[in-house]
């Protein structure tokens, strides 16, 4: 049985000027360890892979995909256990396809290597979420190309207040309509990059968390998230990073688990949601 | 190894070249090749360029360069109204590049902006459609096409970092800052100017240093985004150009030795801040002026290094030497 983990939204996301083509969409997604697919196989002696829950046809298309790029046959049965919500912008059938070609290509003895397992992900899913790196790190991903554009071997730790904005609100990934960012926009989103880069090779956490709330404002003008401005300028106000989704109305605060102000922060941040009656979750990564 | 599939890729990013401690150079081989093709390129995305277009521009310096290697290698006619003052070897890489000169005389005043711009025009309406004109002091994706340079500023340096740049269109500085910006507002920018340019709130007037200044206010320049202006004389940049060359070994354009002069006195005072200045072009167009001792004296410029503090000043005004003013971030002071 392998595992993949879902996310809370994007660190970063956006769209990059790449010359004459069509910009490219990007997105480095926050891993929430919280929000896990497990995949289980069974073996037997029948020639198809039976997925549970049938209805999870992008799992048996990724795994079929797997299986015919290794020119590999396979019978058993394959179940799928999620706790990932779904219509949230969590990556929750990212997560099950990441968990179930893990599985089976551990079954049948193949690496199954980041670019590879993007490829997949592409062609089962028609875009994908980032959350497939082997560490399980963020990572630079163009989401619709299925290209990693960078991975990282560390990252900076981050203690992560979850919540969902808009409890009710479902959004359709696929129906959504790619954002008509302006060229500064596509400007802006690059120099993050940079920044963002800069911030986990010295584990700035300040300038990381400044990456998340300028992405999130960006997008925010294109999938508006209930009270925005409010957990925009609490944020703001305890230092903590805000990460959105870019298909969902979960969102996270950012905080710094290793400065002075950690306890302070967590506090404020965990009353406001509090106050306001949203339900909230912890972790680290 | 990544091979480089054309010739601007290979160039159109800068080197940095650690000077001190907290000083960087940014060091382009051309810069305006940046802004050139980015402008060509989102012309061409947004249908105001086809196979048959000619680009055209009254620019006689990188600018025009920049244009000519972006032309060549999209296979678009290229055109320059430019004077007889144009430097021949520039004239001969134009040319050979595929560029066509067209050479106007003194206007009336004995001025050629004005008989540059006049001409242009009249070609621009004697054939509607033909031409597109980049427009470097005016045209938004000037600055726009800055961001490379502000992702690799942020990826070596983080946020704690001062910008120095010469300025002439805006172009440069104005789209660096402000992409800088949307990651840290506290980041300062220093302007080098120089006199008898009417950037910010000079009188006019013939200048000796070239690259920098302007007579005419170009749309492009943001005032509002300098927290220092610096005014420096042809005869201090120059000199700090040669400094560079024949102490550390850079072979530069004239401008980079007025930015290193202003930014190593901002390092000094700044001890705890990266500064980094930018060298908007090498050397390669002056061994015969700036890097030719018997051009420099025939010029009345003394080979010496006497002013290494500047001058504080309330208000802009024409001066004989380096001096400065906190413009901080305003419109005004004239």
């Amino acid at each position: 049985m392998y595992i993949a983990y879902g996310h809370l939204g994007e660190i970063l996301q956006g769209a990059l000027n790449i010359g004459l083509d069509k910009d490219r969409n990007f997105l480095m997604s926050l891993p929430a360890p919280c929000f896990i697919s497990r995949a289980k196989f069974t073996r037997d002696t029948s020639k198809n892979i039976k997925v549970i829950p049938v209805q999870k046809t992008k799992v048996k298309k990724s795994i079929n995909l797997l299986l015919n790029h290794f020119n590999v046959n396979l019978g058993g049965t394959l179940e799928i256990e999620s706790n990932i919500p779904e219509g949230k912008g969590a990556g929750s059938s990212t997560a099950d396809c990441v968990a179930s070609i893990r599985t089976i290509s551990k079954e049948i003895g193949t690496h199954v290597s980041t670019n590879l397992m993007a490829k997949l992900l592409i062609n089962s899913e028609g875009a994908s979420d980032s959350t497939f790196n082997s560490k399980n790190n963020p990572i630079f991903f163009a989401q619709n190309e299925g290209k990693v554009l960078q991975e990282f071997t560390e990252f900076p730790e981050i203690y992560v207040t979850a919540f969902d904005t808009d409890p009710l609100d479902l959004v359709d990934t696929l129906k959504m309509k790619r954002p008509k960012y302006t060229p500064f926009d596509l400007g802006t989103f690059q120099t993050l990059q940079g920044a963002l880069r800069y911030a986990i090779k010295t584990k700035n956490f300040n300038l990381l968390s400044t990456v998340s709330i300028k992405s999130a404002m960006i997008n925010n003008r294109f999938l508006p998230k209930k009270n925005f401005d409010a957990y925009l300028k609490i944020a703001t106000k305890f230092r903590s990073g805000l990460v959105v989704a870019h298909s969902g109305t979960l969102a996270a605060f950012l905080i710094n688990p290793n400065s002075d102000g950690f306890c302070n922060s967590k506090k404020e941040l965990q009353k406001f949601l509090k106050n306001n009656g949203t339900k909230f979750w912890n972790y680290i990564i | 190894m990544k091979a480089y599939k054309n010739y601007s890729q290979s160039i159109i990013m800068p080197q940095i070249i650690q000077l001190k401690k907290n000083l960087f150079c940014l060091a382009f081989k051309n810069m305006k090749l940046l802004p050139a093709r980015f402008m060509i390129t989102e012309a061409i995305k947004n249908n105001q360029i086809n196979s048959k277009s000619t680009v055209i521009e009254t620019s006689s310096g990188n600018f025009a360069l920049g244009l000519a290697i972006t032309c060549q290698e999209f296979g678009l006619n290229f055109h320059i109204v430019s004077d007889p003052a144009i430097d021949s070897n520039l004239n001969n890489r134009i040319t050979d590049l595929g560029g066509v000169i067209k050479i106007v005389n003194k206007d009336v005043n004995g001025n050629f902006q004005e008989s540059r711009l006049n001409f242009l025009k009249k070609l621009i309406n004697e054939e509607r459609g033909k031409y597109f004109w980049t427009k470097q002091y005016d045209n938004p994706d000037n600055p726009l096409a800055y961001y490379p340079i502000s992702e690799k500023i942020l990826e070596c340096f983080g946020s704690n970092v001062s910008i120095v740049g010469a300025v002439g269109s805006g172009g440069s500085t104005g789209g660096i800052i402000k992409y800088l910006r949307q990651v840290s507002k506290g980041i300062e920018l220093i302007g080098v100017d120089t006199f008898k340019s009417v950037l910010f709130g000079l009188e006019d007037g013939p200048r000796t240093l070239r690259g920098l200044g302007n007579s005419i206010m170009p749309k492009n320049l943001d005032q509002s985004l300098y927290d220092q202006i610096h005014w420096v004389t042809a005869k201090e940049a120059f000199n700090y150009t040669r400094y560079l060359h024949n102490k550390k070994g850079l072979f530069l354009g004239p401008t980079s030795g007025a930015s290193y002069m202003v930014a190593n006195w901002i390092a000094i005072r700044e001890p705890n801040k990266n500064i980094v200045f930018i060298s908007p072009d090498d050397g390669s167009r002056y061994l015969s002026n700036i890097y030719c001792d018997e051009w420099l004296s025939r010029n009345n410029i003394v080979r010496t290094i006497n002013s290494s503090t500047p001058t504080k000043i309330e208000f802009p005004e024409n001066r004989t030497s380096w001096s400065y003013c906190n413009w901080n971030r305003t419109t005004k002071i004239s």
